[in-house]
């Protein structure tokens, strides 16, 4: 096999390798969709608020859009590196041996590429090229290391946030110092470092790799919609106190209906999916969500004006977001118990046919309800709790009302299951498309029209009724929801 | 016994079909198993078995024809019925969030009977540790565990999809001598498929062969055993012999000089020892599996 590859011309060699960064992209494929659309809607819905002067505007403009186009590439490089990472574990490789060198050498050029290409990008507003290049590296360097040692998610957030403190306050002078007396000095070490860390991940593949091949094995499996106890060991930070609080919850849930005889057939049922499915894990990775962002709204507290003002925006828009978790997070969750659900059905007493459809469309339109709910609250409370300025109310009151208009999104959880596919990326992509056009919406309800926004989540039941009664009747005819999609 | 005569037939599959695409899995399907029944199914890769299973118990969808399961329509099993099915499909890494403990209790609320006793007897002889999340058990174990959450409500029709796929030969034994001592002798109808002919021979009594979408053989293991014998000599004498004899040939291969191979089922006679210019030989299991699922 190795003769045979060396005997390939160069060109003939990357296209295995391109192909594996492709299935790596479709595993990873919800994650980088989040990640971009993080990456553009947040500023997009913040400066929904900000009273920018015209003047303003086109240099705005081009600061966000060559960030958009950092966020892209740090997501491409993002792909790019977990691709190499499974490429070397045995277990997950895909490639030869010689392709994976190939790799290797293309992720070192992938780096210095899109460094290239970001620092180019930056001239248009006026960035120095050098700086924005070597942060490029950096922040490259940093990912990869992130997805081999993914305690560092937490920790870079916190670093970035410490250094717009500190060049806020100054601090950073003496940095700016050695920029100015030993540019040359700084560029090599920065190039190196990167390099160095680089190396460390990218050009070995030595049993070393194992905690983070289960840890990347574990991410994947989440977002394929399985839990899985085999490597929780590994999963640490918060990506494990999440985990194990989903599955707390549940176990807590399981043991108090078992404990009960007399217990529907029903909430007995919806244990069976698992958690990911059941409305303990998506409130308590709701809650996960909620407690994170107002983690993040407190670092923000501790920013100057107006870094702080943007940020903590940003991050109230954000609650409207976490409101998408039941209906991303229940269909690849069906979609992963679908094995189970086949053995569920032959339980005494399981509902089948149009029953079994008529009691997922008010289990899910249940919890896509509970975590609207949860959203509203938790919003209303930290707007309470801030003491917030007027603009920071006006951003709160959009998250609101964005956040009302998510209960519509149900319509996705009530459809015909038994044709459900595989999780894709496509509709995650769809689905925060939506949720931007909500914000509009929404900005235009409450800046525009001035109207309240529980007037717009009244509007929003108001048509979501019919809707309900117009699948309601279309249930009877769909095949059963369970196995989803069907085995195979 | 005239009990056993009057009741339906545990399971009655009638013109059954299924089709993956263009390609047949099922075709035209008939198959009946009467209560007490044990049959193990045989059949090559990818020749339907598990198709078969999962149709059986209305897990599959796009199929024709009509299964009857203790003399009612698959689609209108009442709970009592249901009660009644056991099934250990051949994927046994199933509900890996759960611990044992906690999967066999959540079954157990489900179901009328549970034999509690017999549960914990099977999770101490395969020392299947009860607080373990499933996820972190061996594949061994999970099929155990598999078996023991599909033996749990004592059933009267076991359907296993490959039940000792995972299992060392200790644990295959163990299946089996659990299987015999105390499901079989309860009068349980038991259908399981498996690769592992001599682990078959063991258990079985009854063996389906599934080839081109259809039980093409079922028969008694010993009578067919017994009544089939490997026949190797010129081709057309072959042919001559199984006519006039009125043998029923499972299978023929050519071998070379216009001889052949043939496998061929003696009706109510004893099947002969020798044949003038035929070379007679008594068949294995393997024989049979070879000659008949080619």
């Amino acid at each position: 096999m190795s003769a045979a590859f060396n005997g390939l011309p160069q060109w003939r060699q990357l296209q295995p390798v391109l192909r594996s960064a492709w299935r790596a992209l479709r595993i990873l494929r919800k994650w980088t969709t989040l990640l971009l659309i993080l990456a553009i809607g947040v500023p997009l819905l913040t400066m929904t608020i900000d009273d920018l002067p015209p003047q303003r505007v086109l240099r705005v403009l081009a600061h966000l859009m060559t960030a958009v186009a950092l966020a892209v590439a740090l997501c491409v490089w993002t792909v790019f590196a977990f691709n190499l990472l499974r490429q070397n574990d045995a277990r997950s490789a895909a490639l030869v041996p010689g392709h994976v060198r190939t790799l290797r050498l293309a992720m070192v050029g992938a780096a210095f590429g899109l460094a290239i290409v970001c620092a180019a990008l930056g001239l248009w507003p006026a960035w120095p090229f050098v700086p924005t290049l070597l942060a490029v590296m950096a922040l490259c360097a940093a990912t990869v290391c992130a997805m081999r040692w993914t305690w560092l998610w937490l920790a870079f957030p916190v670093a970035i946030v410490l250094a717009l403190s500190a060049a806020r306050a100054g601090a950073l002078a003496p940095l700016r110092w050695v920029w100015h007396e030993m540019p040359l000095g700084l560029t090599a070490a920065v190039l190196s470092s990167a390099v160095l860390a680089l190396r460390a991940v990218v050009f070995t593949g030595h049993a070393g790799h194992a905690t983070s091949q289960g840890q990347l094995a574990l991410i994947a499996a989440s977002y394929q919609g399985r839990v899985s106890h085999a490597r929780q060991n590994f999963f640490v930070g918060f990506d494990r106190g999440w985990a194990s609080m989903t599955l707390r919850l549940y176990g807590a849930w399981l043991r108090r209906t078992l404990a009960r005889p007399g217990r529907s057939v029903g909430a007995r049922l919806a244990l069976g999916a698992g958690p990911q499915a059941h409305w303990s894990g998506v409130l308590s990775n709701v809650t996960f969500g909620v407690a994170l962002t107002l983690l993040l709204l407190a670092v923000c507290e501790l920013l100057p004006e107006p870094t702080g003002f943007g940020l903590r925006s940003g991050m109230v828009a954000t609650f409207a977001m976490v409101s998408l978790q039941a209906s991303l997070q229940i269909p690849p969750a069906l979609w992963g118990s679908r094995r189970e659900q086949a053995l569920l059905l032959l339980l005494p007493g399981a509902p089948r046919g149009a029953a079994l459809n008529r009691w997922l469309f008010v289990r899910l339109a249940a919890t896509q309800l509970a975590s609207t709910l949860c959203q509203l609250i938790a919003v209303a409370l930290v707007v309470r709790a801030l003491d917030a300025d007027a603009a920071l109310v006006r951003v709160a009151t959009i998250s609101l009302a964005a956040t009302s208009l998510t209960p519509l999104l149900v319509l996705w959880l009530w459809r015909d299951w038994s044709r459900a596919g595989a999780p894709s990326g496509i509709p995650f992509g769809a689905m925060f498309g939506a949720m931007l056009v909500a914000g509009g919406l929404a900005a235009a309800w409450v800046l525009w029209l001035e109207r309240p926004w529980y007037e717009l989540l009244a509007l929003t039941l108001l048509v979501l009724a019919p809707l309900a009664w117009w699948r309601w009747q279309r249930l009877s005819r769909w095949p059963a929801a369970w196995p989803v999609g069907r085995l195979g | 016994m005239n009990q056993a005569i009057t009741a339906p037939p545990t399971v009655a599959v009638d013109h059954l079909r299924l089709a993956y695409g263009n390609k047949p899995v099922l075709d035209n399907l008939r198959w009946q198993l009467q209560p007490g029944q044990v049959v193990g199914l045989l059949g090559r890769n990818g020749a339907g078995k598990t198709s078969l299973l999962e149709s059986l118990l209305g897990l599959r969808d796009g199929t024709t024809g009509t299964v009857r399961l203790f003399g009612q329509p698959l689609d209108r099993l009442d709970d009592a019925t249901r009660a009644r099915i056991g099934y250990a499909p051949q994927h046994s890494d199933l509900f890996e969030w759960m611990t044992p403990a906690q999967l066999l209790a959540y079954f157990k609320s489900f179901y009328p009977r549970w034999n509690d006793a017999k549960v914990d007897a099977l999770l101490d002889r395969w020392a299947i540790d009860r607080e373990m999340p499933i996820g972190k058990l061996s594949g061994g174990e999970q099929q155990r565990l598999s078996i023991i959450r599909a033996l749990g409500h004592e059933p009267d029709l076991l359907v296993l999809d490959e039940p000792v796929a995972s299992l060392d030969p200790a644990g295959r034994r163990d299946f089996l001598q659990e299987l015999v001592e105390q499901v079989i002798v309860r009068g349980t109808t038991v259908i399981f498929s498996t690769h592992i002919l001599s682990d078959l021979e063991r258990v079985a009594f009854h063996v389906g062969f599934l080839s081109g979408g259809r039980i093409i053989v079922q028969a008694p293991l010993d009578e067919l055993m017994e009544g089939t014998r490997s026949l190797v000599g010129p081709q057309q004498a072959l042919q001559q012999a199984a006519r006039t004899r009125g043998w029923q040939v499972l299978g023929e291969s050519p071998l070379a000089d216009g001889r052949a191979r043939m496998l061929a089922r003696a009706g109510s006679d004893a099947p002969p020892s020798s044949l003038a210019g035929i070379e007679v030989s008594s068949v294995t299991l393997e024989d049979l599996f070879m000659g008949l699922t080619r």
